[in-house]
């Protein structure tokens, strides 16, 4: 398993957060940075038992690799949830995304 | 004609009609508003009272169970007697009046559905379904699907995706919102002149003669009196537990009861259970994180005086899912803010990072179609009543196909919820906790199931016991399958459609 380093992962995280503050969501979306960690990480660690062999992926799945890091993430959760890649954590049916999202917040 | 307390009548009296109504509930009550002023002349046989009466209610109880695969059977003893009324006017006296018509899928065979499919479609009973809406006093439900006529909060759906959404309206004809209009709609039929209720008056047996046609009704008073009835034609109009206990009762022609030569009587017990979880409930809230500030209120199911809507998964959805009807009920009361550290705080959080502002978290109660299963069923238990009859036996058993239908439905609302940008579902409930998590209806559904083939369930398309020429059946229990509304607007539309059968058939104008 290749452990992301926690610097990387803020890094990305900072990414995401600071182009959704930017521009993509305006003040009225609080960003990937105000997601609750503590809540996060029992969905992300949960999401990584089941599969602990993609921590490698999770930072080049989820940084940004274009100005629009928000819009790419939404697209892709509601893609998750039409297609039915779900994530189900204390009844809650998250997309696969979204959970992935959380497992790299896990590992800050 | 007057109402007669049955009491009254001398030992051994005989009631002659063209057309006895055993039963003076919402069926039998329709029944008779559609017979008055004709020539016929109509006689409903009622064991109650106008006002309900412990003593009279208590011939209802009966024992009862629900189960369901991993996990414990549920004692529901006081079922029997506690979700119905015993008396003129029946469960209508606390019934609350919501209404709404099934859905088309509800009428249709459904490949992944055993057991499914109406003798007819929702088309062939729209007509019925406008009358009954004009009988309850509801405004009329567009064959669409789309609200009734009137200015009405936006839905938050349109008809192109999975997620619906469908109409409910209040009817005032309730006991418990409604009293005086209840009392209209109970009372009417006794004043028209071709009418004559008689009231504290039971059915004990129904008599066949050598050609397998009623010859005629044993009938009981609790003071001890015995007393007959004959008529042209007879309709059991007594509720979806009670009319298949009357004829799995009535053997003394038929040792496995009248219209019972298949076995269906009894059978495909379907109810309708809300399933829902409380404020800090330790296993999680049934609740969803809305990200759309849209305005919900047409979702408001609390107003009385205006439709609402539930929402529901389109019929391709239900397919692709293999689930069965199943409907979401908002409460748009609002909650807390989620704590920090919680999972519910940090789905919040995320939704509103990708979707924009999470405008609330609100409740819900979710329903799931019951599958028609042969084994949930209604038999004779070895208890009898005041009447020396045998008292009914509720098994009310789910099957996995019913747990997978509850989690599949749960995934379907949070798969359109999500893929449109709504919000996010929670849905707390596991397979092994469904039965803790029902909280049964007074519905009562399946028992004297309708199929064109005589091999496939007890009533033809008319209503009429396929085995017994001169015998209908009128209410919740002719439904082959139960939808997800509150059978009252059905069964209303059924026995109009029955009326009108009848006047055709006998030539009553």
């Amino acid at each position: 398993m290749t452990m992301l380093s926690k610097r990387g992962l803020l890094q990305a995280l900072a990414g995401i957060a600071a182009v959704s503050v930017a521009g993509v969501a305006t003040a009225r979306t609080p960003g990937i940075a105000a997601i609750d960690a503590a809540g996060a990480s029992d969905i992300g660690r949960a999401w990584l038992a089941l599969h602990p062999t993609e921590v490698a992926t999770l930072r080049a799945d989820l940084v940004p690799s274009d100005d629009s890091p928000i819009g790419r993430l939404k697209s892709r959760a509601h893609d998750d949830y039409r297609s039915g890649r779900l994530f189900v954590h204390k009844g809650w049916f998250l997309s696969e995304t979204e959970a992935r999202l959380c497992a790299l917040i896990s590992l800050i | 004609m007057p109402v007669t307390d049955a009491r009254t009548l001398p030992d051994a009296s005989r009631i002659q009609a063209d057309i006895v109504i055993i039963g003076g509930g919402m069926a039998g009550l329709t029944l008779a508003h559609e017979f008055a002023g004709t020539a016929a002349r109509v006689v409903i046989l009622e064991s109650g009272g106008p006002d309900p009466d412990p003593e009279i209610q208590a011939l209802y109880a009966g024992p009862g169970v629900m189960s369901g695969p991993g996990n414990p059977d549920l004692s529901i003893n006081d079922y029997l007697a506690q979700s119905r009324v015993r008396a003129l006017g029946g469960s209508g006296h606390v019934w609350g009046g919501k209404c709404g018509p099934l859905d088309a899928i509800d009428f249709a065979a459904r490949p992944w559905r055993a057991l499914s499919g109406w003798p007819f479609g929702r088309h062939e009973l729209k007509p019925f379904f406008d009358r009954a809406c004009d009988r309850l006093k509801l405004p009329r439900f567009p064959e669409d699907d789309s609200l009734p006529e009137g200015q009405w909060p936006a839905p938050l759906t349109d008809r192109s995706g999975p997620l619906r959404s469908s109409p409910r309206a209040y009817s005032p004809i309730s006991g418990r919102a409604d009293p005086a209009q209840f009392a209209a709609f109970r009372d009417a039929p006794g004043q028209a002149a071709n009418i004559h209720v008689h009231t504290h008056i039971n059915c004990a047996g129904i008599r066949l003669n050598e050609d397998g046609a009623v010859d005629r009704l044993e009938l009981r008073c609790l003071t001890g009196t015995t007393h007959t009835a004959r008529a042209t034609t007879y309709i059991l109009a007594t509720g979806g537990i009670e009319n298949a206990r009357l004829l799995l009762a009535s053997s003394a022609e038929r040792p496995d009861g009248v219209g019972n030569g298949t076995g269906w009587v009894g059978r495909c017990f379907q109810g309708h259970c809300t399933l829902s979880t409380g404020e800090n409930d330790p296993r999680g809230e049934a609740e969803i994180a809305f990200t759309t500030g849209a305005d919900l209120s047409l979702y408001d199911n609390q107003p009385r005086d205006r439709p609402h809507a539930v929402f529901v998964l389109s019929p391709e959805a239900q397919q692709e899912l293999g689930v069965g009807n199943c409907t979401l009920t908002l409460s748009l009361s609002p909650k807390a803010v989620a704590e920090a550290g919680s999972v519910r705080a940090a789905v919040d959080q995320m939704a509103a990072a990708i979707e924009g502002p999470t405008a609330r978290r609100l409740d819900y109660f979710f329903m799931s179609e019951d599958a028609p299963n042969p084994d949930s069923r209604i038999t004779l238990s070895d208890q009898t009543d005041a009447l020396g009859q045998p008292r009914a036996r509720l098994d009310w058993r789910y099957t996995q196909a019913d747990w997978d239908s509850l989690a599949g439905s749960a995934a379907g609302f949070a798969r359109a919820l999500g893929a449109q940008g709504l919000g996010r579902l929670c849905w707390p409930i596991e397979s092994d906790a469904m039965i803790a998590g029902l909280s049964p209806s007074r519905h009562h559904m399946g028992t004297t199931r309708m199929a064109t083939d005589p091999a496939q369930g007890v009533v033809d398309a008319d209503c009429r016991v396929h085995e017994t020429p001169n015998l209908y059946v009128a209410g919740s229990s002719v439904f082959p399958t139960s939808g997800l509304v509150n059978p009252t607007l059905t069964l209303t539309a059924l026995a109009i459609r029955l009326a009108d059968h009848l006047k055709a058939r006998t030539g009553i104008a």
